[in-house]
């Protein structure tokens, strides 16, 4: 799983949550750092990648960009991607969905809805 | 093979057919479930099905087995009436409703919506998620009612597998949902379970549309891919019962597949949306 989080306490709270489940999970600190990630994580089945955490204001490149950039490559085109919105911006969230997001959680996270997000859109 | 001897009836056929007659007459006599309007093909379908299921070789034995064995009648029931569905189908249904319907429901000081043959309650949950957003949950009551008690045992628990929830995501959002549908459930075992509060105004009920009459008067009623199931009477008997249902100026939605034109019951209602099946109860008072 690959989280992109600029915040090291979101990366923390998720990363404390999510390893003791047993998922394997890589951080990246914006959006181009995700598309490395996923650019070394290999393609189709052999991907070690199957779902992604994405943030949306980071430096750099920010999670709608990166989320646009993501949908334009065919091998990423199903990959699941939650998106990781504030709470405030109900706009963001339409935004996330035409950025490609297949859905999205507001912070602050709400430990139970993420993982039944993460049970609705892990690849079986 | 030529056109004529695939068109003609072979004994075997009518040996099926007397059966088919004999075991919906059997049903009706022994357990009251009235199918002997329903459309011949379907039924037919659904009947091979389960003859596979059951291991019989004839509907005579099926019959035998039914009458006989009270364990394979709930199964069976199961084969004639549970239709899968799905939250939100056609997506664009709800966004009509959510257009032209909710500004006129949003009048009325209380409300009562009936969905007729909602099966495992897909449809039933959309309602009711459709109506918290809109801001209307908390004054209307739904009446939920199908003939198949699992079925309704099912809806009312509102547990659904975990993998059919992206696909009930996508639809929600295509219904002009303004955010996501993981706030209506909690998923976890490979299952996902909606918020009980959704189901505090919906009131499950056993009632055919073949044989019980009107119990409420209600602004609303979804009656979808229903209809398709039953033959020309049993449509007008149901269309009868949805018109009588409906308070003046009240409103029907109907399957895609689904039309109003041939029916006895036509001109009680005029079109709302014609592309969704949304139709509104004339107004005959003048």
């Amino acid at each position: 799983m690959l989280v992109v989080e600029d915040d090291v306490r979101n990366v923390f709270a998720l990363t404390s949550v999510l390893e003791p489940r047993g998922a394997t999970v890589e951080i990246a600190r914006n959006g181009l750092e995700a598309l490395a990630a996923l650019e070394r994580s290999g393609k189709g089945a052999g991907a070690n990648i199957d779902l992604v955490l994405m943030d949306i204001m980071m430096p750099e490149m920010d999670g709608f960009t990166a989320m646009r950039e993501i949908r334009k490559r065919g091998e990423w085109k199903k990959l699941p991607i939650i998106a990781l919105t504030a709470k405030a911006m109900r706009d963001d969230q339409e935004k996330c969905l035409a950025a490609g997001a297949n859905d999205y959680i507001a912070k602050p996270l709400d430990v139970e809805k993420l993982l039944s997000l993460i049970r609705v859109w892990m690849p079986k | 093979m030529t056109d004529r001897d695939s068109s003609a009836e072979s004994p075997a056929d009518r040996s099926f057919e007397i059966e088919l007659k004999l075991l919906i007459d059997a049903i009706y006599l022994k357990y009251h479930y009235d199918f002997r309007e329903y459309a011949g093909a379907s039924l037919k379908r659904r009947l091979l099905a389960a003859l596979e299921r059951f291991d019989c070789a004839t509907l005579s034995q099926l019959q035998d087995r039914l009458l006989h064995d009270t364990e394979v009648f709930p199964q069976l029931l199961d084969y004639l009436t549970v239709q899968v569905s799905e939250m939100f189908r056609d997506p664009d249904y709800f966004l009509a409703l959510r257009q032209t319907v909710i500004p006129m429901l949003r009048t009325y000081p209380s409300l009562k919506i009936w969905v007729a043959g909602c099966s495992t309650g897909e449809e039933v949950y959309s309602f009711a998620i459709l109506l918290r957003e809109e801001g209307l949950l908390d004054r209307t009551l739904i009446y939920a009612t199908d003939i198949n008690t699992n079925a309704l045992a099912r809806a009312a628990a509102g547990v659904y597998s975990v993998d059919r929830i992206a696909g009930f995501t996508d639809n929600h959002r295509r219904s002009g949902a303004r955010n996501s549908l993981s706030d209506y459930y909690t998923a976890a075992y490979g299952r996902a379970m909606f918020d009980k509060s959704l189901r505090k105004n919906i009131v499950f009920s056993d009632h055919s549309l073949a044989t019980d009459s009107v119990f409420a008067e209600v602004q609303l009623v979804s009656c979808r891919n229903v209809l398709i199931y039953f033959n020309r009477e049993l449509q007008d008997r149901a269309l009868g019962l949805f018109s009588d249902a409906l308070c003046r100026k009240g409103f029907l939605g109907l399957g895609s597949k689904e039309s109003l034109r041939f029916s006895r019951h036509a001109d009680a209602f005029a079109d709302l949306v014609r592309e969704q099946r949304l139709f509104q109860k004339q107004d005959f008072a003048a």
